[in-house]
């Protein structure tokens, strides 16, 4: 497998790389541990709480919405690699796909869910 | 570009096949947006139910216009199974609309999304029975059952309608999982070439020798899959939660035409593309119907309340319906299925309608209830009368017929131990059809005046009543007229 | 060309997952995420196969169970949302007012 021989090279050399620089930096430093150190370092602010917070129900709303429409595009795919086969007809049945799409959008958009009061 | 041309030219030639499909599809999207939210806006919610109720009689005529044929490159079939149970999976839809108008109404619970949702559903179903391939069938599973998640949901500010809702839901998620992957292994044990079901037969019956196990869990898995969409037993555990927490008309739809759209398609997958492979998924499924039988007839006889009395019995009557999937004549099975079927579908929407009408006094589903119905509602208590009568088998009710050309088919066919049971656990199920009866008959009234009932309710009660005592007298050739629909 | 056992083997280890995962924990969005193992797994074998054989068949079928997966967890996710809002919750153990 010699077209793999470069890749493994890079793997090794990405492992080594931190294990030396840290291990050098660990040999090379003074060690006085305390509280303050170990903390969690958020630009030098002082932490107020943890970093699992719990967020508002409403981005799950949004994020059901995202999630949807992003995953329609996975049916864009096999129509992108065939462009040139299905001609004309292609472009008129993905036309029809996304309009169909452009009518969920308008529903979510009638309902509200787009604003964020 | 001839390629492109050939597409045209099977496109228009297709089309006329998805005729009803697309006119659900389309007035569905339509009332959701953008009549339903805006321009008709001002429109009493409420006259939604009667506009479902048009589109859906005006897709029953579209069905029985279609052409028959194949197309969508053998991914969609029209044929006589086909047509049947898309007949069964519009009238049940018709009922639910009906039934849901008094109870949405008396929960101020209505919405432009409930009744489009059903017609999505019903047009999952219509295309779940004439689905020839692995894709169409899965995707036309999954746009039924989508739908079905969020009715049953639908009243979410219960506790017991989202708990139904999450519960159907996490297990109609599992078993479609189950089922994915069932055919994913089906599809590699065939050689990866093909998913059209026919095509598979084929494939699968050249398999080499060390892809039997493979074709073996394949077939088990999609076995189980469907096995939790028509509820038999050991899947059928989110049955009687669901039926109890979901509104009660969702009940009824839940209980009548998933099944029906689901049984149909088994009835093709197992008659198709399992057919060689027999031998893999007889035993099991003998099992299930033996099971569901007896389990479910057994549970109902012990319980208080009405809605999982019945859910308890549809297990049963699925039971009594897998022995015709079983059956090696395709043919013959689905017409047994589909008379079963919808007669089933007929005393189902009217019990329905009745417990609808006493839940609408503040009563509760308990069977409790029932209790002097013959006096205070003496023609109501003689339509729930004969429901339940036909409901039991019980001769020479429709139900009874229904029973009988299974049972017949079963025999035919060599499953004599298995229509034995069956005889045996309908006997059971007479009892506490029987209970009923005693309790509407034979005890006290509770105090309190009786209501008039909404003119959609009395309709739906004394069209089923009618049409099952109908059936009844023409019980002997129901027979002949059901071979004359369902021609697979 | 990765041989097709091992292509079974790895799908059947993620199904064996997701299958383990729905029916020992208890917490809705971890369920639905094991749901999303068991569609992946019949995904990775469609494909292998579909490769193996050189059609294209079982790639189109697994392209449409990622587009049903996606709804499938919109809808879950909603449900779930609107359990939560009701239950304080998303333990399924939570919810035990129905009682088979």
């Amino acid at each position: 497998m010699p077209s793999y021989a470069p890749i493994l090279l890079l793997i090794l050399v990405a492992i080594a790389l931190p294990v030396v620089i840290w291990n050098t930096s660990r040999l090379l430093r003074p060690s006085w541990p305390s509280a303050a150190k170990a903390s969690t370092y958020e630009c030098g602010i002082v932490t107020v709480s943890e970093a699992r917070e719990k967020f508002t129900v409403r981005y799950y709303l949004v994020a059901v919405m995202f999630l949807v429409f992003d995953v329609e595009t996975v049916f864009l795919m096999p129509w992108a690699i065939q462009m040139k086969e299905l001609a004309v007809f292609g472009l008129v049945e993905i036309g029809i796909f996304l309009f169909l799409l452009l009518f969920g959008y308008g529903y979510i958009w009638s309902k509200g869910a787009l604003t964020w009061e | 570009m001839p390629f492109a041309e050939s597409l045209w030219g099977n496109l228009v030639q297709d089309l006329p096949l998805l005729v009803p499909v697309l006119f659900l599809w389309i007035v569905g999207t339509l009332m959701l947006w953008p009549l339903g939210s805006w321009l008709l806006k001002s429109m009493p919610k409420r006259q939604w139910s009667g506009i479902t109720f048009v589109v859906l009689l005006v897709t029953l005529v579209l069905v029985f216009r279609t052409p028959a044929g194949q197309g969508f490159s053998g991914m969609f079939q029209v044929d006589g199974l086909t047509t049947g149970f898309q007949i069964l999976a519009i009238v049940a839809a018709a009922i639910t609309v009906i039934l849901s108008q008094p109870q949405l109404n008396a929960l101020k619970e209505q919405s432009v999304e409930y009744y489009a949702l059903i017609l999505f559903s019903t047009s999952g179903m219509m295309l779940l029975v004439g689905a020839t391939d692995l894709v169409s069938l899965y995707m036309a599973l999954e746009l039924m059952a989508l739908c079905i998640y969020i009715l049953v949901g639908y009243l979410r500010e219960q506790d017991r309608g989202i708990e139904a809702g999450i519960k159907y839901f996490l297990l109609g998620a599992f078993s479609s999982g189950l089922l994915v992957y069932g055919m994913s292994l089906i599809f590699a044990a065939a050689g990866g070439k093909t998913t059209n079901l026919a095509a598979l037969n084929q494939a699968l019956a050249l398999a080499p020798r060390n892809a039997e196990l493979m074709i073996f869990t394949g077939v088990i898995l999609v076995l189980a899959g469907f096995g939790f969409k028509v509820a038999a037993v050991p899947f059928h555990m989110w049955s009687p939660d669901v039926y109890d927490g979901a509104p009660t008309p969702i009940t009824a739809f839940l209980s009548t035409a998933p099944k029906a759209a689901a049984l149909g398609a088994f009835v093709r997958l197992f008659g198709t593309a399992f057919n060689g492979v027999h031998g893999d998924w007889a035993a099991p499924l003998s099992f299930m119907a033996a099971a569901s039988m007896i389990l479910g007839n057994i549970a109902a006889l012990r319980q208080q309340s009405m809605k999982r009395l019945l859910a308890y019995s549809s297990i049963a009557h699925v039971g009594y319906m897998l022995l015709a999937v079983l059956s090696h004549d395709a043919q013959a099975g689905a017409q047994a299925i589909w008379l079963y079927m919808l007669t089933y579908l007929l005393m189902q929407g009217g019990v329905f309608a009745v417990i609808i009408y006493l839940q609408g006094k503040g009563e509760g589903e308990r069977i409790e209830d029932f209790r002097g119905l013959s006096k205070r509602r003496p023609m109501l208590a003689f339509a729930m009368l004969v429901f339940m009568l036909s409901l039991g088998g019980i001769p020479p009710m429709l139900g009874f017929f229904a029973k009988f050309y299974l049972f017949k088919l079963a025999i035919e066919q060599g499953f004599v131990t298995l229509t034995v049971l069956a005889f045996l656990t309908s006997a059971i199920s007479a009892y506490y059809y029987l209970n009923v009866v005693a309790t509407m008959y034979f005890k006290e009234a509770p105090e309190g005046e009786a209501q008039p009932m909404g003119s959609g309710l009395s309709i739906v009660v004394f069209a089923t009543c009618l049409l099952v005592l109908v059936g009844t007298c023409l019980g002997p050739w129901l027979m002949d007229w059901t071979a004359r629909i369902v021609l697979v | 060309m990765v041989p097709m056992n091992q292509v079974l083997l790895v799908s059947f280890l993620l199904f064996s997952i997701g299958v383990a995962g729905v029916l020992i924990r208890r917490n809705a969005l971890i369920i639905l995420m094991c749901v999303e193992l068991m569609l992946n797994a019949a995904n990775l074998n469609l494909i292998a196969f579909a490769r193996h054989s050189g059609t294209v068949a079982g790639q189109a079928f697994a392209l449409l169970v990622m587009g049903l997966a996606a709804a499938e967890v919109a809808i879950g996710l909603a449900l779930v949302v609107a359990l939560y809002r009701k239950k304080d919750t998303v333990q399924v153990d939570g919810i035990n007012l129905l009682k088979g």
